[in-house]
């Protein structure tokens, strides 16, 4: 898993590319935490994502949750169908904002 | 460390040489102005001695003038004596006066007044010497004592006289004819500058100091020799001395700074029998030699600065750094996780202390860590037990079987099913998987399984979906690590064969109709268990038939990956439950043929997840 930040706080966009799992999505939040900490929102392309664990449905979680909580939002794009399949079949697209 | 290390090296070198070169600077400096002292000092010495020597040359000149002129003047008294005529007659006096070249004869009575004279007509005329009373004057007094002795002879040295203060010297002798003196008298000025001129020509080509200084002899403020031409005749001021050096010039010796036609100069003083001597010398000249050295050191210093700096910091990187270098990679894979790695770094006490200090300390870790795996396994096999135990496996009845297996993955894992009768008629059914692994996946499956359970059993009067709501709330509950799990939910009615059922984020059951093909049970994708709480399920019902059969399963099943990292799929599973083998079976076979083509699938790759599966027959 690799990411870039395409635009800084408090407009925050990551490109996130390779599979969130339960090694790659607690590196992902840990190294993306500082900016998080500065944004009011959040915008993850996963564009190049294509595998999601549950590990990587928490990371999600705790995101809409986090961001919810904090009136900020919290928006997913360029979602590849087989993690369109999970996030549909978890329920996840109920809770979830996506583009 | 080794920019560290560089940076103070070359502050440490740098700072040396710059202290170097400024001693070297001021020590050289002083030594320059030291040597063009002591060599102004010593030519003006020269100078000086050659001076008095020419001064001494000149004395004698003078001696031997005078003792010609006391011959002179003798001679011509025994003239006189012979040929007195020549005293009285003033014509004759004249022919003498011409024949023996002087500029004045008087002859004097025994009175001591002039008688007669003999004068060279451009000095003046003779009539003002007649009667010339030689008592009456200080510098013709002395000749006077002629008048007592007979063999009288007086040369008086050079006097200045007149108007112009031309050098004139007068001779006399006591007259031999008569009682009486004679006096010569000739201009001199010829004589003094001839004995300067010559003192002057010897010493002008040792006028030079050095390449570009010399030596100035003044008279007074007035300069009489220099090795440049161009000075002599010239005053002190017009060629540049301020009047306090000048003023100091004629009091003794010293030294001084000036500037001579722009140029700086440095210079010595003294004075030699009334005449002063000045040195100078340029300063750039003094700071040449110390210039040609300064540059020659900076030269060195650059390039011993460059070996040192390059070979101490090469040998410390090779002695100190490398070595930290190399146990930084062995310490860098072992904190990776590479408890195998050994740390060889020999070749001096410190390196060997610590290569063993830490090789010990990572085999001190290894223990530590089997012995604390040895427990934690033991603890993970008893939890894997208890986990077992919970679960229910068989379940039979003239109504209806199920069977249910779960085959945990090397790790504990959060699967779990559950079934058991809530009344008569009722049976519940569920199968979950929870997010996560390990033990705190374990708790958390422990925690939504008795909360499920508590809720089925209690939820007389509210519907499934309500009841699974209420649990999803329940276990939101202090839910700070976001775990969550997800569930499929159903209730039997054994009688009627009505099923009612909630989905929560699970994969949806595979419903095999004995009368005809296996299909996906038409599920609602409700959300996850856990995640948030308020959220809503949809309760959906079918009623199943006699030998319609429904397969539960978590994702263990349909993500078993073979050695290609290809997954088990849906379409695996649906072909497999389509089979005509599959439409009759018992449960337990049901479940053993579907075990079977996982594990044929999976073909000896890896176990990742749970396999977890239910299948529940309706028997009509």
């Amino acid at each position: 898993m690799t990411y870039e930040i395409t635009n800084p706080p408090p407009d925050l966009m990551v490109l996130v590319k390779g599979r969130l799992d339960t090694l790659t999505s607690p590196q992902l939040e840990s190294e993306l935490e500082p900016s998080i900490a500065k944004s009011k929102s959040l915008v993850l392309d996963l564009a190049d994502v294509d595998y999601l664990s549950s590990a990587g449905l928490r990371l999600l979680l705790t995101l809409q949750k986090r961001f919810k909580k904090e009136g900020g939002s919290f928006v997913l794009r360029n979602i590849q169908p087989g993690v369109m399949e999970i996030l549909r079949m978890t329920g996840f697209l109920k809770i979830l904002s996506v583009q | 460390m080794r920019g560290t290390f560089q940076r103070w090296l070359f502050l440490f070198v740098a700072v040396s040489f710059a202290a170097l070169f400024l001693l070297t600077f001021y020590v050289q400096t002083r030594e320059a102005y030291k040597d063009a002292e002591d060599h102004i000092q010593l030519r003006l010495e020269d100078v000086q001695k050659q001076i008095r020597i020419s001064e001494k040359a000149a004395l004698s000149i003078l001696n031997v003038y005078n003792a010609s002129v006391a011959n002179d003047v003798r001679s011509v008294a025994y003239f006189l004596q012979r040929c007195p005529e020549y005293a009285t007659n003033n014509f004759l006096l004249e022919e003498l006066r011409k024949c023996i070249g002087y500029d004045e004869i008087h002859i004097i009575n025994e009175h001591g007044f002039i008688e007669n004279t003999a004068v060279n007509p451009m000095l003046g005329n003779p009539e003002k010497y007649i009667g010339f009373n030689l008592r009456l004057h200080a510098q013709s007094e002395p000749f006077l004592e002629g008048l007592k002795q007979s063999d009288f002879v007086l040369v008086q040295p050079p006097l200045p006289r007149g108007l112009d203060r031309k050098l004139f010297l007068y001779s006399g002798a006591s007259r031999k004819d008569a009682p009486g003196l004679i006096q010569l008298g000739a201009a001199v000025d010829f004589l003094e500058s001839s004995l300067e001129n010559s003192r002057l020509a010897q010493l002008s080509p040792s006028l030079r100091v050095g390449t570009s200084g010399e030596i100035l002899i003044c008279r007074g403020e007035k300069v009489i020799g220099a090795a440049r031409t161009d000075f002599e005749g010239r005053t002190l001021a017009s060629i540049g001395f301020s009047p306090e050096h000048i003023a100091a010039f004629v009091q003794g010796e010293g030294e001084f700074d000036e500037t001579i036609d722009g140029i700086p100069v440095f210079g010595l003083y003294m004075q030699s029998n009334n005449l002063t001597l000045i040195g100078i010398m340029p300063e750039f000249e003094i700071t040449q030699k110390r210039n040609g050295m300064v540059v020659l050191l900076v030269a060195t210093c650059l390039l011993l600065t460059l070996v040192v700096f390059i070979s101490v910091s090469k040998l410390v990187q090779k002695v100190v750094i490398d070595g930290i270098d190399r146990i930084n990679v062995s310490l860098g894979k072992i904190t990776a996780g590479n408890l195998e790695e050994r740390v060889e770094e020999r070749g001096s006490r410190e390196f060997d202390e610590l290569s063993g200090g830490i090789n010990s300390m990572v085999d001190a870790l290894k223990g530590a860590i089997a012995a604390e795996k040895t427990r934690l396994d033991s603890e993970l096999d008893f939890a894997r037990a208890v986990q077992a135990s919970a679960l229910p496996q068989i379940h039979t009845d003239s109504r209806f079987e199920i069977h249910a297996s779960m085959e945990p993955a090397k790790e504990v894992g959060g699967d779990f099913y559950d079934f058991f009768r809530i009344d008569s008629s009722r049976l519940a059914f569920l199968i979950a998987d929870v997010s996560g692994k390990g033990i705190p996946a374990a708790m958390f499956m422990m925690k939504a399984k008795a909360q499920l359970k508590s809720s089925l059993l209690s939820g007389q009067g509210r519907s499934l979906d309500q009841i699974i709501a209420e649990v999803n709330d329940s276990v939101c509950e202090g839910n700070d690590a976001c775990m969550f799990v997800t569930v499929f939910a159903g209730i039997l009615d054994v009688n009627t064969g009505e099923m009612v059922y909630v989905n929560a984020g699970h994969n949806a059951p595979v419903l095999r109709k004995n009368n005809g093909d296996a299909m996906w049970l038409p599920v609602d994708n409700g959300f996850v268990i856990g995640g948030m709480d308020g959220v809503e399920y949809e309760r959906q019902s079918i009623v199943m038939e006699k030998g319609d059969g429904l397969l539960l399963y978590t994702d263990g099943v349909t993500e078993a990956m073979n050695k290609k990292h290809a997954l088990y799929g849906d379409d695996r599973l649906i072909s497999l439950m389509d089979g005509p083998i599959m439409r009759s079976a018992p449960a337990d076979c049901v479940l053993e043929e579907l075990k079977a083509d996982v594990k044929a699938f999976a073909d000896g790759a890896p176990q990742s997840d749970d396999i977890t599966m239910l299948y529940l027959r309706y028997l009509g």
